[in-house]
This record gives C-alpha cells, sequence and structure tokens, in this order.
C-alpha cells in the first residue's frame, strides 16, 4: 500500500510500481491488520517535519518502522523511540542509507577481520554542492503561494544561533558509519558550525535574497572511548558529486578508504593499504555484498537502499537479535549532532553522554 | 658582482645528500662551495659524491668565510636556533631546516634579525614547492576556488608504526610526563604552511588534539621505553575571513610518503593536491566546479618542474630543486619575494603552539597568542 496527503501522487506512484492499493489517510494504513512494516519516507508539511510523529503512532500500532532521518531532532525522543520499539519487540531502521553501500559492508567486514588492527583514526565526509548558488531557493519545493504561519529558519543572524542543517541531514550516515567503523562510543567532541553562504532565497517565489543563518559546512573532532581519533566534515555549498561520502580509517595494522562518490560511472571504491605495502590499492567488492537483481552501473539510490531494506526485511522474518542501523543506533548518532551543536554554541568541548551517564 | 651565489652546507645526514645538495647542484644560479659536518668523513663523503669542493668540521669557519652568500642548515640535531642567529649575524641569507626554533616568538626575532640586515630566509617547507602544490596556487590566485569556505590537510605516514622499529622518538623514557609534540611539530609544519598560503588569511581560533597511539617503544639499545609523544594529532580551525579548516597528521598511519593531501573548496570550486607516491606518482592535481562537479586531473604545466627535471623523478629531489631554486631566484633578484621565509614558519610554528596549548587546556586557542608578537 502506499500512502500520500496528495492522492494523485499516490496513485502515479503506486501504478509506476504496480502497488495495488493507495491511501490518503495515515492512520488508515496503520490500523490495517495486514500491515507488517510501515515506511515512513515523508517530506514534512509547511508545520514542519512530522517524522517523530508519525513513528511513535506506528509502533504504538505494533508496526516494525523503517524512518527517514530525523526520526526527531531530540537524541532523548529518539531514545524513547527505541524504548516503545523493544518493549512491543518491534525492530526499526533508520534511512542511513551509506552504511548499506556494498563498499561500505565490505570495509565493515574488513575491519571486522582485523584488516585495520586497532583503530588510530576515522575520517569522515558528506558534501555536495546542492546548495552551492545562493539564488537555489532553501526550501527547493515549487511554491504555488506562500504559506502561512510556516516556521522560519535561521531568522536569529548571531553566529552562536545559527541553526543546524547539513549536520543532521547529511552529517547523520557518515557519524553512523564512523561509530560503526571505529567500533567504540565517541567521549567528546567539539566542532564549529558555519554559515557559507548567509543570503539565500528561501522559496521559488522570492525574487530577493535573505539573511538565513543555517549550517551549511561544518567539521567536528572527537575523541572515542578506546582512544579512536574522529573528525567528520559535512556540507552542501562544497563541489563534488552525490553521494559524497568518503570515509577513512587508519589502525594499528592497516588503512581502508571507502569512497562513496559517482565519479565517471563508478558510485563506490575501496581502497586498502598495509604497513608493508602502503601504496592504496583498489579492492574488489565481493558478490555477496550486493543486493538481489544488481546490474552494474545501477544507480546508487536504488542500490545502496535495495541492501537497507532487503536487509531490515531479513532481520525481520529471521527474528533474532541482529537489528543494524536501528533506532538505538539513530539516537546514538542525534546525540553526538547534538552534543556538536552545544559544542559550537558554547564555544567548547562538550562530554558524551549528555546526560552525564555513564554511556548507553 | 659575482655571477653565481656560493652556498655552504651545514650537516652533512641523510636529507642534505637527498634533498639539498642536489638542489643546489642543479640551480643555474648556484656554486655550492662548501659541505661541512662535524664528522669529517661524512663531509668529504658527501663532497666526493656531489663534487664539492670545499670541506668543513668547524661551521664557524663556514660563517666566517668572506666569499659564502648563503647558508644551508640541515643538521640533525636541536640547534637549528643558535646556528640560524650565528649564521644572520655573519650577514649570510639563511635556509634552515624546520624547526627553526620550538618557540615561535623566537622565529619571529629571527625574522626581525634577517630583515635589519636585509638578508633573505627560507624554511624547509618542502611541500609548498611540489610542482602541483605550486600550480594550485596560481589557480587559487586566478581565481579558481572562489571565495574559499574549507581547507583540509593531512601530513602522514608509517614512518614509526612499528613499536619495535627504530625511532628517533624512543631516546629517553618519559615516564608519565604529559605528551610531548612530536609528529604536529615535525609533520603538520609543511601543511600547516600550505592551509595558510592557500587560504589567504590568519587563523583566529584553533582546537585539536595530540595522541599517543603506540606508548611503548624499543629504544636504540634494545629496551623497551614509555614514549609519551605525539604520533597523531588533529585539529580544527576558523580564519579571519571565514573559512574553517582540519588538520591531521601522524607518523603511525598507513599510507606512504610524504603522505600530504591538500583540499581546498570554495565557491567556484574545488582543488585536491596530493602528494603521495602511489605507483610511480609523487604528485596528482584534481580540481571540479559546480558546472563539471566531477574531479578530473589537471596536468601541471612544464615551467612549474625544475631544470632537469626527468619523469618518474624522486620527489625528494624534485621538490627540493624548485625549493632552493626559488631562493636563489629570489636572492639573485633582489626583490621584496620571499616565500616561505621565517615570517611565515613564525606563523606556522605559532599554530603549533597554538594547538599545543588547547590540547593541554582543553578548550579553543584564540589567535595571534600575543598581540604584541608577529604581523
Amino acid at each position: 500500500m502506499l500512502c500520500d496527503l496528495d492522492r494523485g501522487l499516490a496513485a502515479a506512484r503506486a501504478q509506476q510500481f504496480g502497488i495495488p492499493e493507495v491511501e490518503t489517510d495515515y492512520q488508515r494504513l496503520l490500523s490495517r491488520k495486514d500491515i507488517d512494516v510501515v515506511d515512513i519516507v515523508t517530506r514534512g508539511t509547511d508545520r514542519g517535519e512530522n517524522h517523530q510523529e508519525l513513528t511513535f503512532a506506528a509502533l504504538d500500532a505494533g508496526k516494525h518502522v523503517l524512518c527517514e532521518k530525523p526520526v526527531c531532532h531530540d537524541y532523548r525522543d529518539v531514545r524513547r523511540a527505541h524504548q516503545v520499539a523493544a518493549s512491543k519487540d518491534l525492530k526499526t531502521k533508520v534511512g542511513l542509507t551509506f552504511r548499506y553501500a556494498p563498499a561500505t559492508m565490505y570495509m565493515q567486514a574488513l575491519i571486522a577481520e582485523g584488516f585495520i588492527g586497532e583503530p588510530f583514526i576515522f575520517n569522515g565526509f558528506e558534501q555536495n554542492y546542492q546548495w552551492i548558488n545562493a539564488d537555489t531557493p532553501m526550501d527547493k519545493r515549487p511554491h504555488k503561494e506562500r504559506s502561512e504561519g510556516s516556521e522560519i529558519k535561521g531568522h536569529d543572524p548571531r553566529p552562536e544561533a545559527i541553526q543546524v542543517l547539513s549536520l543532521e541531514g547529511y552529517g547523520a550516515p557518515i557519524i553512523d558509519i564512523g561509530l560503526m567503523s571505529v567500533g567504540s562510543r565517541l567521549e567528546r567532541v567539539v566542532g564549529t558550525l558555519k554559515n557559507m553562504l548567509p543570503y539565500r532565497r528561501r522559496t521559488n517565489l522570492d525574487t530577493e535574497r535573505e539573511r538565513i543563518n543555517v549550517d551549511d559546512a561544518d567539521i567536528f573532532i572527537g575523541e572515542c572511548a578506546n582512544g579512536t581519533l574522529f573528525s567528520v566534515q559535512s556540507a552542501y555549498v562544497t563541489v563534488g558529486n552525490y553521494p559524497g561520502i568518503e570515509a577513512r580509517i587508519y589502525g594499528s595494522k592497516g588503512a581502508v578508504v571507502c569512497r562513496l562518490v559517482e565519479e565517471f560511472g563508478e558510485c563506490q571504491t575501496l581502497h586498502g593499504a598495509k604497513p608493508d605495502a602502503v601504496e592504496f590499492a583498489p579492492m574488489t567488492i565481493p558478490d555477496r555484498f550486493f543486493p538481489p537483481g544488481y546490474q552494474p552501473g545501477e544507480p546508487w539510490p536504488s542500490l545502496f537502499y535495495a541492501n537497507l531494506v532487503h536487509n531490515f526485511m531479513q532481520e525481520i522474518i529471521d527474528g533474532g537479535e541482529e537489528n543494524q542501523g536501528n533506532f538505538a543506533q539513530s539516537a546514538t548518532v542525534q546525540e553526538v549532532i547534538n552534543a556538536v551543536e552545544l559544542s559550537h554554541r558554547e564555544h567548547r568541548w562538550v562530554d558524551l553522554p549528555l546526560d552525564g551517564s555513564t554511556g548507553a | 658582482m659575482k655571477d653565481k651565489l656560493r652556498v655552504g652546507v651545514i650537516g652533512a645526514g641523510r636529507w642534505a645528500g637527498m634533498a639539498h645538495i642536489p638542489g643546489w647542484k642543479r640551480s643555474p644560479l648556484v656554486d655550492l662551495a662548501v659541505v661541512c659536518d662535524i664528522d669529517r668523513e661524512k663531509a668529504e663523503a658527501r663532497a666526493n659524491e656531489f663534487d664539492v669542493p670545499g670541506i668543513e668540521t668547524d661551521y664557524q669557519k663556514v660563517l666566517s668565510s668572506g666569499d659564502i652568500d648563503v647558508v644551508d642548515i640541515v643538521t640533525s640535531g636541536d640547534n637549528h636556533e643558535p646556528l640560524t642567529f650565528a649564521a644572520l649575524e655573519a650577514g649570510k641569507h639563511v635556509l634552515v631546516e624546520k624547526p627553526v626554533c620550538h618557540d615561535y616568538k623566537d622565529v619571529w626575532r629571527a625574522h626581525a634579525l634577517a630583515t635589519s640586515k636585509k638578508l633573505k630566509t627560507k624554511v624547509g617547507l618542502t611541500f609548498r614547492y611540489a610542482p602541483a602544490m605550486q600550480y594550485m596556487y596560481d589557480l587559487i590566485q586566478d581565481g579558481s576556488v572562489g571565495q574559499p569556505y574549507i581547507f583540509n590537510g593531512w601530513e602522514q605516514n608509517s614512518q614509526w608504526i612499528d613499536p619495535a622499529g627504530p625511532s628517533r622518538f624512543a631516546r629517553e623514557d618519559t615516564g608519565d610526563a604529559p605528551i610531548k609534540v612530536g609528529s604536529l611539530e615535525g609533520y603538520g609544519a609543511p601543511t600547516i604552511d600550505i592551509s595558510l598560503w592557500v587560504v589567504q588569511s590568519r587563523l583566529t581560533s584553533v582546537v585539536g588534539v595530540l595522541k599517543n597511539f603506540v606508548p611503548k617503544r624499543k629504544n636504540p639499545d634494545g629496551n623497551w621505553v614509555r614514549t609519551n609523544v605525539d604520533d597523531g594529532d588533529i585539529y580544527i580551525g576558523e580564519y579571519a575571513n571565514g573559512a574553517i579548516c582540519s588538520m591531521q597528521s601522524s607518523y603511525v598511519t598507513v599510507g606512504n610518503y610524504p603522505g600530504i593531501e591538500a583540499r581546498i573548496y570554495g565557491s567556484k570550486g574545488a582543488l585536491i593536491c596530493r602528494l603521495v607516491e602511489e605507483f610511480g606518482e609523487c604528485q596528482v592535481l584534481k580540481s571540479a566546479t559546480p558546472e563539471a562537479v566531477e574531479f578530473v586531473p589537471v596536468e601541471v604545466p612544464a615551467p612549474y618542474f625544475p631544470v632537469g627535471y626527468k619523469k618518474g623523478e624522486s620527489w625528494r629531489s624534485l621538490f627540493y630543486a624548485n625549493l632552493v631554486h626559488n631562493f636563489a631566484q629570489e636572492i639573485t633578484d633582489g626583490g621584496e619575494a620571499n616565500q616561505g621565509n621565517f615570517a611565515q614558519s613564525a606563523r606556522v610554528q605559532e599554530i603549533i603552539n597554538a594547538v599545543e596549548r588547547s590540547h593541554r587546556e582543553r578548550r579553543w586557542v584564540d589567535l595571534p597568542l600575543d598581540p604584541g608578537v608577529g604581523d
């Protein structure tokens, strides 16, 4: 079943993919007994995002939930959602797409096999050039009329009042990959959020640029409990192709660099080096990391997401403990985002966990 | 006026033989007159190898010689500072390996002394002289990246990844003493230099971490000792012009020499310069623009290569040939140009000192460290 507020959109997509049923009211979808899994991939309304509200409603209705990021803006709400799911034996998954790229999955397998030894340094990037032009509207949806009462993003121009955007929208998947790669939690972070393009059109209806104080580029560094150094950079005003992910890990026995950037027909590369073979050489990704029906040259969005949803189905059907990239992991990622934001506002190191406990 | 500059090299070790001396021999502006080392045999061997007429064991004799114009200090000990001041006092133009001094204020003092005597200075900030890096700088000057947003720099190698391997950082047991600056000064300096040079702005604030990943090493006597030295570090910084940066250095990270990478992203484009010897290439420059977002290789034009360049030449001699020839040109031209001089080295050393303080006090440190010192 496919559900959208806009019946025309739902009907068109259903037809495109041969889906039997169309719905405009998500409550009716949630009340259906013959639906096991709900996938929340809404863009939000004029009043803001609705992932949080939909997620809690779906869990309350007893559905396994896949949700696009962010599930909630406050990590504590994500953790609450995880607890609801756990109490009902429901599995969850978040659209942390890039951990499901075949190259990333192979990288994790190599780390697990001991290829890098003890981890020393992780460097992560997620960058694209989506808003490098100041005339590209902040809200890229085509508006026919100005909506009243919508949330004004970035209205406070003070540097410390900058609103988190790139870090949450683009940083989340690479923070996720970083934590997974180093196999430890972050103990403290310090970072800076920047607004490189301070004036921009808000929507397609605006002819003038206005001051919108949002984070369009950011870097943070951190220290992990196991001693690893950690850095992450995200931006949507940096030249380079999608998805713009790079994950580098250096350890006592080797190093691996995974690059998910579509260039000249390749959307993923993996390079490895060892102390006795220090020139980074390309590594071939074994077939087992590719989804059913994979075709060489397949676009990355369908390739990576095919792995994500298939992995979720396997986890639900197997019924075991396995549930990678779930709400618990997403809460940990969101806590790092919240901590980096605090670190920027107060211009200082911030210790994790934020609530002062000894860790989740 | 003499047709050629007469140069005296102090220190005849490995780096002198691989980089400095071959560079001087190649510059058409230079006569390499003397090689000096406290070890006469070393000096003799190098002089024979490169056909240098003079041999000396006492640096004072080199400095007091009236027909030496330029002194090149490439000693391995911790004596760069006294040698530098002595050479300047003797009225010589000075090239010195980094660090000139451990405290940035002393580097500014040396710069002031050189300026007062109208002497040119240069520091072994080797990697700005790589043909690819020099070309990248010119592309930035021509507006290729527009307004700079982000700079990312690395200098990494795996020289001491093996705790049992010989290490110059395992001379003494550090016990529980606080971490000492190691990699940041030894390896970070050239990339910090590049980070300031290409972003064309000063840093206003830095925060960083120094780490000791390999806590125990075998010393030259074969004993395991505690070595609390920074073998890996990262810092981030904010520039006066609004750009931000990250910088990482390490000598326990797998990868080939020289392990430099410099990336700059701006409003009109991005450039990535990688100086890592891999599969016969020691430098790669790539660019992308908002209209063509897939990074493509950029060919470095012939004028960026030194006299006598041969394809496949080692980066060690290639980059240094550019450095010393550039210095000889700056001295011969007699103009204002003096890139990578003591003033620039002082700015780099100030950042190293600031990152060290940031680590010790676990906080952002604002620059300048002392508003009364420097530019």
